[in-house]
Parts: C-alpha cells; sequence; structure tokens
C-alpha cells in the first residue's frame, strides 16, 4: 500500500480502534482527526429534546384524512353530494353588468373621405366598460373629437353589452383607422396627429 | 437497527442518529441556532419521508446523510451567501478553560473556526468521515464520487485541518 491516502485510512482505523499502529504512521494527522471525530458538536443543539418530542407528537397526529375517514359518507350519497356540488357551481350567477357609458359629447366633425376597405378584422365579443359618474367627473382627460361620426343605427339600451357584427382595418390621412361594425353603432379608432390641449381639460379659476 | 434496513421507529432513529447529524450540520453551519434549524428540517423530512424509505435503493446512512446534506446546501442557497463565510463567528477563547465542559467547548470552537477556513468539499468531507461516522464508501454514496477519491479527499482535507488547528495558540 503506497498511496499516502490509502496508508492514512488504514492507519486512522487502527488508531481509532486502539490498535499499534505501524513504524511510519502519520501520528500527528491521525490524532488531528481523532480529535474532531471525538469533538461532541451536539452539545450545542438547544432544540434536540424539544424536537424530538413535537415531532413524536406530530407522528402520533392523526393527518386530516384519518381523521375524517370514520365520518365517511355512504357511496351513493357521497356521489350524490358531489353531483350537487358541481350543480351549483354551473348555475352559479355571472357577475352584474355595468351600465354603459352615458352619451358622448357633440364630437362631430366632418367626415374624411372613406378609405379604402381593408382585410376584416376578427374581433372578439367585449364587455362595457363604465367608470364610475364620479369617476368621470374628477377625470382631467376629456374626449378627442373624432375624425367621424359615432354612428348609431338604433336606440341602445342601457346596460346592453356591445356586440361586435364586424371590424375591419382602414387608412385615413393622418394613418392607420379601425372601424368596429356594432349591432346599433359604427366605431372607428384612427391615428392622427393631437394637441396638448386637446387631452386635458384647463381648470379655469 | 439494521444499518441498511428500512427502519419504522422514528423515535429510534432519532435517538440513534441525532448527534451525528447534528454534528456533520455543525460543521457545516457556522451558527448554532441556524444548526438547530437545519437539523429540524430534516428530522422533519426524514420523519415525512421514512415510511417511504426502499432499502433497495441504497443504504439507510447514505439516505439519511444526503438529507442531511441537501438540507444544508438548501440552508445556504435560501440566505443566498457562500457556504459558511465565518461572518459574525467570535474568535476562539484565549481564556484558560476552568472545567471539562469548559476544555470541551474550547476544543469545539477551535475545531469549528478552523473548519470554516477550509473549502467547502473539504469541510463536507470531514464532517461526513468524523462527525456523521461514515465510511468512505458510504461517503461516496452521498456525494456521489468514487470511493478511492473519498479517501483522498479525507486525507488532503485532514492534513489541511491539521495544519489550521497548528496555527491556533
Amino acid at each position: 500500500m503506497t498511496d499516502p491516502a490509502d496508508r492514512f485510512e488504514a492507519d486512522l482505523e487502527a488508531f481509532l480502534a486502539g490498535r499499534p499502529l505501524p513504524p511510519g504512521a502519520d501520528e500527528a494527522a491521525l490524532a488531528v482527526a481523532a480529535r474532531l471525530a471525538q469533538a461532541d458538536l451536539a452539545a450545542e443543539s438547544r432544540v434536540r429534546h424539544s424536537l424530538r418530542a413535537r415531532l413524536l407528537a406530530r407522528q402520533a397526529r392523526p393527518s386530516l384524512l384519518e381523521r375524517l375517514w370514520p365520518l365517511r359518507l355512504p357511496a351513493g350519497l357521497a356521489a350524490a353530494c358531489a353531483a350537487a356540488a358541481l350543480l351549483l357551481v354551473l348555475m352559479r350567477p355571472r357577475s352584474p353588468q355595468a351600465p354603459l357609458l352615458p352619451a358622448p359629447p357633440d364630437v362631430i366633425q366632418p367626415a374624411a373621405p372613406a378609405a379604402p376597405a381593408a382585410k376584416p378584422l376578427r374581433v372578439r365579443r367585449s364587455r362595457p366598460v363604465a367608470p364610475a359618474p364620479e369617476a368621470l367627473a374628477r377625470s382631467p382627460f376629456v374626449s378627442i373629437p373624432a375624425a367621424s361620426p359615432f354612428e348609431t343605427h338604433g336606440k341602445v339600451r342601457a346596460g346592453h353589452p356591445f356586440v361586435t357584427v364586424a371590424g375591419r382595418r382602414t387608412r385615413t390621412a393622418h394613418g392607420q383607422a379601425v372601424v368596429w361594425e356594432l349591432e346599433h353603432a359604427t366605431v372607428r379608432l384612427e391615428e392622427r396627429p393631437v394637441r396638448i390641449e386637446e387631452l386635458f381639460v384647463k381648470p379655469v379659476l | 437497527m439494521p444499518q441498511t434496513g428500512a427502519p419504522q421507529d422514528f423515535a429510534s432513529v432519532y435517538d440513534r442518529y441525532f448527534a451525528r447529524v447534528y454534528g456533520f450540520v455543525r460543521s457545516q453551519v457556522g451558527d448554532p441556532a441556524a444548526a438547530d434549524d437545519v437539523v429540524s428540517r430534516i428530522f422533519e423530512r426524514v420523519l415525512e419521508r421514512l415510511a417511504s424509505f426502499d432499502p433497495a435503493r441504497g443504504a439507510f446512512e447514505s439516505w439519511l446523510f444526503a438529507v442531511a446534506r441537501n438540507a444544508v446546501r438548501d440552508h445556504f442557497r435560501s440566505r443566498r451567501q457562500p457556504l459558511w463565510d465565518g461572518a459574525g463567528d467570535d474568535p476562539p477563547s484565549r481564556e484558560p478553560a476552568m472545567d471539562e465542559r469548559l476544555v470541551a467547548a474550547e476544543e469545539r470552537h477551535r475545531l469549528l473556526l478552523v473548519l470554516r477556513s477550509l473549502d467547502e468539499r473539504s469541510r463536507e468531507v470531514l464532517g461526513l468521515k468524523f462527525q456523521a461516522g461514515l465510511n468512505n464508501r458510504q461517503i461516496a454514496e452521498v456525494l456521489d464520487l468514487g470511493e478511492s477519491h473519498v479517501g483522498v479527499l479525507v486525507y488532503r482535507a485532514v492534513k489541511k485541518l491539521q495544519a489550521g488547528l497548528g496555527g491556533l495558540p
């Protein structure tokens, strides 16, 4: 055995067992190893007994499933309860719909020349957005006059959601625009330059 | 309890292995309170997983100290700090020991002080060899190394520990 590591391992076993060491053993290194092996680091623990008591108590305590097991229902009754719970979930009423916004101010301006129709957009149905009236009153924003009128084709009932019938992308003199055909109105969203005064209300004392 | 069997009695596992687990953890963690915390988590995991221990997959002690080693690494990972930089530790006492308890405490402190100056691998090997009481084959299983490689690591780590202790008063 010529490897120092192998020799040390063999000498260590003999040293820790109290057997005589062969000549040439690294007694200083063996003594250091013995010091570490004999050091009782666990004497510093402050939780040894409390941890044991806590874990054994947890082991003795039945789990939630084990505690509920004696209360188990007959199979038919359990299935009926599960079906009833599922039915209640499916019949849960939807959240109430908020009323529509009040009619916008007069923002009608001369209509822009009709742009060539582009490929239709696939627009999903959306719910109406209705901020609280007091929030509207405090808002620093004002409506921007649109280049084309908000065309209505009938009376929009309050609280009724907008339903998109069709949508398409077009171009205007200033950029792109998107037109939504709703059930009772046509709405256009378009790009165009605006001035800062058009965006904010200037409070006047 | 057989070392390679599947122990079912948590109390006997705790009583048999607490000192060895704590000794290993304390040799890796620079703070006794943190060592208590890590050891608590180790035995909580052992309690949860003892029933699922499969002796066909390895010796119980190798499994136990693999759990301990992972808990130590989790501890340092969660604290986002290198493995035991020794910050906040007191220097070893220079006061003469008055009784056996103080001598033992002073000896522990000196050993821990030098351990903290070693590299992570050396500290891990020394903790598993001399505090956990594992043989080289078991250490090789825990660290996923070759047994002969472990022998070399132990020898080198002891020489580093010897050099460190030689520098202390």
